[in-house]
């Protein structure tokens, strides 16, 4: 890759309390791409994603946006300079319509506001029909389609989405992350963190296979899916 | 024994923490210093004996079972008013008129308490504000009575069965022959399964039900009981200073009573002690505090909330602990439990037919039926929102069925408390393992061993052996579960594999007939997989039935005997694994075709 | 009486229960945590007018900014004293937090000023009006005015601006909040002076009327509480309906025997402004027994 990578994570060592949960990890996510973060559950995916919009702390490495380092900048920065985050656990704000859940994330005029909102209800068609709706009413898989939809209200250069396919239905899965090519031509990278490494890949270019805290195996998405490392990543726990 | 006299006493802290360096330097005070002090000295430590009192009863409802009640002070007053005016009106003695003392504002707490104690925290604090509040009106306005505003004055002192005690000494004594009592008791009963319960209450009052413990009850025994120490606290003082006045109903008492028990400990007796007499003592150190000591209060309430949230006893443990490791605890012999009372292979055990819940307009469940046959395992499928945990849910009782009937071993249980169902014989896990992240695995357990042994009356004549055996049982599961090696850990530190290992360890404790896991494989890597499926199977071969709600299919379908899939509160189909997860209707609700990777 | 004169009486006693009920329910939504010394703003706000007044001799109004600033500047200490350390803890950690503070502005009142009952200004200089039949104070009129001033822009704000909903998240769910780039913690601090300054208004407006001692705050703090409890936990537009009950009752209640002659001797006792805050506090303890979420329901519900 000649162009500087849009993400870029050096040594990256995350603590909770006594214990690491992340070992000096490095990766990088260049501009209109989809990168799959696979691995079991435990394997650190979700502490790298909250690592990287800053609900965790680092404890050492560097964190490097289009190459400005952020690692020391709180959550709400890092959200304005261009991370879209999307949780696990389809973190709705309940008592917020669906129409307000995607507002308060978008940070600009009134003009901008309504064409983002518009953006928001083509890639979901569904969340317009319930725009009117508190977001506690919502079914998981319509809250899984406001995270998303919610999180790239600013336009984020980079998405991070964590677990979208968690206590979902395999079959509303795949229709979330089928819409992952549409954010990418929106021109939003994608690192997906997914348990599940077949769905994952199929949507992804590149994947990076975790495991205990570090980077186990890096490739395509076809290398991966072929690789036995993937196998006995998973088997190793 | 042998060893030195310094290692008997690190023991000694290791096992009570800084309660024995505490006692040990009352006792000192109390020989040498006491007996030359003034009359002011002794006053002032006789009000704080009673406020030690009204702390150690503000230690069961606050403390224990965690609720944050604003009446305590109003308690304390209560028995206040009860004792001084019967001594005015009829002339009687202060043992005289100690049951009544006691008696009334454990009778008030009883008629507010049964409703108001289920109210979540901020209902609740509201609650007994306006018990207090009315009560204080109350007395303001029956002058005839209470003597109104200005109150009554003359009240006569303390007397034991017909003699008077005149000196103060004496006085002082009594008060505090109550506090040891009254701590004695607090201890006794905290030490034992039924503080192991208050703490899984506190933590996770949903599981607590699940597990067979009557936390209604216990909320109110709590109550209850702080309502009687706070009579007793307010009887003593109104006889140590002789006069009443609507000023012990006051919100002050309470902030006093707040203040120690947030300094001091909530729940440790020692604290609820030290921070009495530090409380109460406190305007008499710092002279120029005296007009202003609420003042001091709240800037102390508020230093302490924010750095040492504890309170000074548990944090000095703490520290202590750092510095003399307590010495490690055994592991008790595992004692091998029959995990099912009755085996009743084949025999159906659990009918549901027709259920129907709605909330709101939206039909959670919408006319569900199913049947459960001892041995067999019977997967739960479908979309999110599509009823599966519902359905759970109201099996074990957290919520009624509009329509419909759930019998259990022929017995209808729609409509019982889930402390209740869970005794019956039905277990459930959660989605998120729900265990009481202080205590260790192995209490955790242990505690739904004994869920239907708890009470007021069984604590009190409760020894130390008698936690030993259920943790004998508790070890044994835990051995079958293959979480022994965590057994003292405490659950807030297992990694979530062994959480999970745990939780349907006390599921099983509870020696159900029918065990309900909700998600069980979530968070598991294969490898932990495959091994969880082998041990339900196991459980199963045993005789119990087991229902898994799950989203993973690789997991699911080599482990069940029948599938069932939800959709929108219905059964869309029911049968084989196989049969199912190739029923059209199946794959367009839920299950989606497989898509692959592109090169 | 007539009734129309009932009426004003219930609405300028309501005005002003309302920037109460407003000031605790705009920090309720922001942190979801409740706000004991709510009451002892009002307190400080009065006493503050007090003073002002003392020294500037201006009309109400003419002090009014000034007050609001320097509220606004106490709810930032309070703020920071009694929230922002604690907000990882359970909710209790706060109600006892913010019982010290209250303990500690109302000791600091009676220190300053004490326990004598002081007025504060009137917002126009004292005065009546007659119209329609009534016999109306100036005070009275302009507080309904003030008050719903104020109500009306905070509605707006939290309906229709962006603050208002971010606001709104912010309360439910501070971590994803953050990550949508909500400046939590600065809002949060925003929100604690403008609450203030709510107080510090209905101070004014109150001590002109009711007079200020350092123990008034306990009252409005447990009116406050109620009439959020039973407009709805969190609802904005459920505490002004709360406070307007409350104030409804208040004001109905010891006039019943003037209503009723036949009732005229029990005015003192069953009919006293005492008796009527018991059979307050008896109604809400049973509403609270029978229908804990309020007359119209907490606002957010969890999906079962």
């Amino acid at each position: 890759m000649t162009a500087r990578p849009l993400l870029s994570v050096e040594n990256l060592v995350v603590r909770y309390g006594a214990v690491t949960a992340l070992h000096g990890v490095g990766l990088q996510v260049g501009a209109g791409e989809a990168v799959a973060l696979l691995g079991a559950n435990g394997a650190g995916k979700s502490t790298l994603m909250k690592a990287l919009i800053g609900l965790m702390p680092a404890a050492a490495g560097r964190i490097l946006l289009d190459g400005r380092p952020i690692q020391a900048l709180p959550a709400d920065r890092r959200a304005r300079l261009g991370i879209g985050y999307c949780p696990e656990g389809r973190r709705v704000f309940p008592g917020l319509t669906v129409r307000e859940n995607l507002l308060v994330a978008c940070w600009g005029n009134a003009a901008l506001r309504r064409q983002r909102l518009e953006s928001a209800y083509a890639l979901f068609p569904a969340l317009a029909e319930f725009r009117g709706s508190l977001a506690w009413q919502l079914s998981g898989g319509q809250q899984q389609m406001l995270t998303i939809a919610r999180s790239l209200m600013d336009a984020p250069r980079l998405l991070l989405l964590d677990e979208p396919s968690l206590g979902l239905s395999p079959r509303l899965t795949d229709e979330v992350l089928d819409r992952i090519p549409a954010i990418l031509a929106g021109g939003t990278a994608v690192l997906l963190a997914e348990q599940n490494a077949t769905k994952a890949l199929a949507v992804a270019g590149r994947g990076i296979l975790f495991a205990r805290g570090r980077v186990a195996a890096a490739g395509t998405a076809a290398e991966l899916a072929a690789s036995r490392d993937l196998h006995a990543a998973f088997l190793g726990g | 024994m042998s060893g030195t006299p310094s290692q008997g006493f690190a023991r000694l802290l290791a096992r009570g923490g800084i309660a024995a360096p505490l006692a040990f330097a009352a006792l000192l005070w109390a020989a040498f210093v006491l007996p030359h002090a003034s009359d002011y000295v002794v006053r002032v430590l006789t009000v704080a004996g009673t406020y030690a009192l009204l702390a150690l009863g503000f230690g069961f409802v606050f403390g224990q079972a965690g609720a944050l009640s604003l009446a305590q002070g109003t308690f304390m007053g209560v028995g206040a008013y009860v004792s001084g005016i019967m001594a005015v009106r009829w002339g009687a003695p202060f043992d005289a008129a100690l049951p009544a003392s006691i008696g009334l504002p454990v009778l008030l707490a009883l008629i507010a308490g049964v409703p108001v104690l289920r109210l979540q925290t901020h209902y609740f604090a509201l609650a007994t504000l306006l018990i207090g509040q009315v009560v204080l009106l109350i007395a303001v306005q029956w002058e005839s009575l209470t003597g109104g505003a200005n109150g009554i004055g003359g009240i006569p002192g303390l007397s034991l069965f017909g003699w008077p005690l005149h000196s103060r000494l004496a006085a002082l004594l009594l008060v505090w022959a109550f506090v040891a009592a009254g701590g004695l008791l607090a201890w006794h009963l905290g030490r034992g399964r039924l503080g192991i319960a208050y703490a899984v209450l506190r933590g996770q009052p949903v599981a607590a039900r699940a597990i067979g413990i009557d936390t209604g009850t216990l909320r109110l025994l709590a109550f209850l009981l702080s309502a009687g120490y706070a009579g007793l606290a307010g009887s003593l003082y109104v006889r140590a200073i002789g006069v009443l006045s609507p000023d012990i109903l006051g919100f002050p008492v309470m902030v006093t009573c707040l203040t120690i028990a947030v300094v001091g400990s909530r729940r440790r007796v020692s604290g609820a002690i030290l921070g009495a007499v530090l409380i109460v003592e406190l305007p008499e150190w710092a002279r120029f505090l005296r007009d202003d000591y609420l003042l001091a209060y709240g800037c102390i309430l508020l230093l302490v909330i924010v750095a040492i949230p504890e309170g000074l006893t548990e944090t000095a443990d703490r520290w202590l602990a750092r510095l003399l490791p307590p010495p490690p605890r055994p592991l008790p012999a595992p004692a091998p439990l029959p995990l099912i009372s009755a085996p009743a292979r084949g025999e159906t055990l659990l009918e549901v037919s027709g259920l129907v819940r709605r909330f709101g307009g939206v039909r959670a469940l919408d006319g569900v039926s199913l049947d459960l046959r001892g041995g067999e395992v019977l997967g739960l499928i479908g979309p999110n929102g599509s009823g599966k945990t519902t359905l759970v849910n109201v099996v074990t009782g957290i919520f009624r069925p509009d329509a419909g009937t759930v019998r259990f071993a022929g017995r209808d249980i729609a409509g019982l408390t889930p402390h209740r169902i869970a005794r019956l014989g039905i277990a459930r896990t959660f989605q998120t393992a729900a265990l009481a992240p202080d205590l260790s695995a192995l209490e955790n357990v242990a505690i739904a061993r004994d869920a239907a042994r708890l009470g007021f009356w069984r604590a009190l004549r409760a020894r130390g052996a008698e936690k030993a055996a259920a943790e004998a049982e508790a070890m044994g599961l835990l051995v079958r579960m293959d979480a022994a090696a965590y057994a003292l850990a405490p659950a807030g530190t297992l990694p979530p594999g062994i959480a999970r290992r745990v939780e349907i360890a006390r599921a099983l404790a509870v020696r159900p007939r029918v065990l309900l896991l909700d998600e069980p494989a979530a968070g598991l890597n294969e490898e932990e997989q495959a091994d969880l499926s082998r041990r339900l199977r196991t459980i199963a071969a045993e005789g119990m039935a087991i229902v898994v709600i799950e989203h993973n299919m690789p997991f699911l379908a080599p482990l069940v005997d029948r599938l069932i899939c939800l959709d929108r509160g219905r059964v869309i189909a029911a049968g084989l694994p196989d049969a199912v997860t190739s029923d059209p209707q199946v794959i367009e609700a839920y299950l989606g075709t497989p898509r692959t990777v592109q090169a | 009486m007539p009734v129309s004169q009932l009426l004003l009486g219930v609405l300028a006693l309501g005005a002003a229960y309302a920037l109460i009920a407003l000031g605790f329910v705009l920090i309720l939504n922001a942190t979801g945590a409740v706000n004991f010394s709510q009451g002892d703003l009002v307190m400080a706000g009065g006493f503050g007018a007090v003073a002002l007044g003392q020294a500037l001799h201006w009309t109400g109004l003419a002090l009014l900014p000034a007050l609001l600033v320097g509220m606004a500047a106490l709810g930032i200490v309070l703020a920071v004293l009694t929230y922002l350390p604690l907000r990882r803890r359970p909710p209790e950690a706060v109600f006892i937090s913010t019982i010290a503070f209250g303990i500690v502005l109302q000791n600091l009142a009676n220190r300053l000023f004490g326990a004598e009952p002081l007025a504060a200004p009137s917002l126009l200089g004292g005065g009546r009006v007659r119209f329609a039949g009534i016999n109306a104070s100036l005070q009275s009129l302009a507080t309904i005015g003030v008050a719903a001033l104020l109500i009306a822009a905070l509605h707006v704000m939290f309906t229709h601006t962006q603050t208002g909903r971010r606001l709104r998240a912010m309360a439910q769910d501070r971590d994803v909040a953050l990550a949508m780039g909500i400046p939590v913690d600065r809002m949060v601090v925003g929100t604690f002076a403008v609450a203030a300054a709510l107080a510090g208004g209905a101070g004014l407006l109150l001590s002109n009327v009711f007079f200020v001692t350092p123990t008034s705050g306990g009252e409005y703090m447990v009116k406050a509480y109620i009439a959020v409890v039973i407009g709805g936990w969190g609802s904005i537009a459920g505490a002004v309906a709360g406070a307007l009950l409350i104030a409804a009752f208040e004001v109905v209640y010891p006039s019943i025997p003037l209503l009723v002659p036949a009732l005229l001797p029990w005015s003192d006792t069953a009919f006293s402004q005492t008796t009527s805050t018991i059979m307050l506090d008896a109604a809400v303890l049973l509403i609270l027994m029978l229908r804990p979420q309020g007359l119209f329901g907490e606002r957010v519900r969890q999906r079962p």
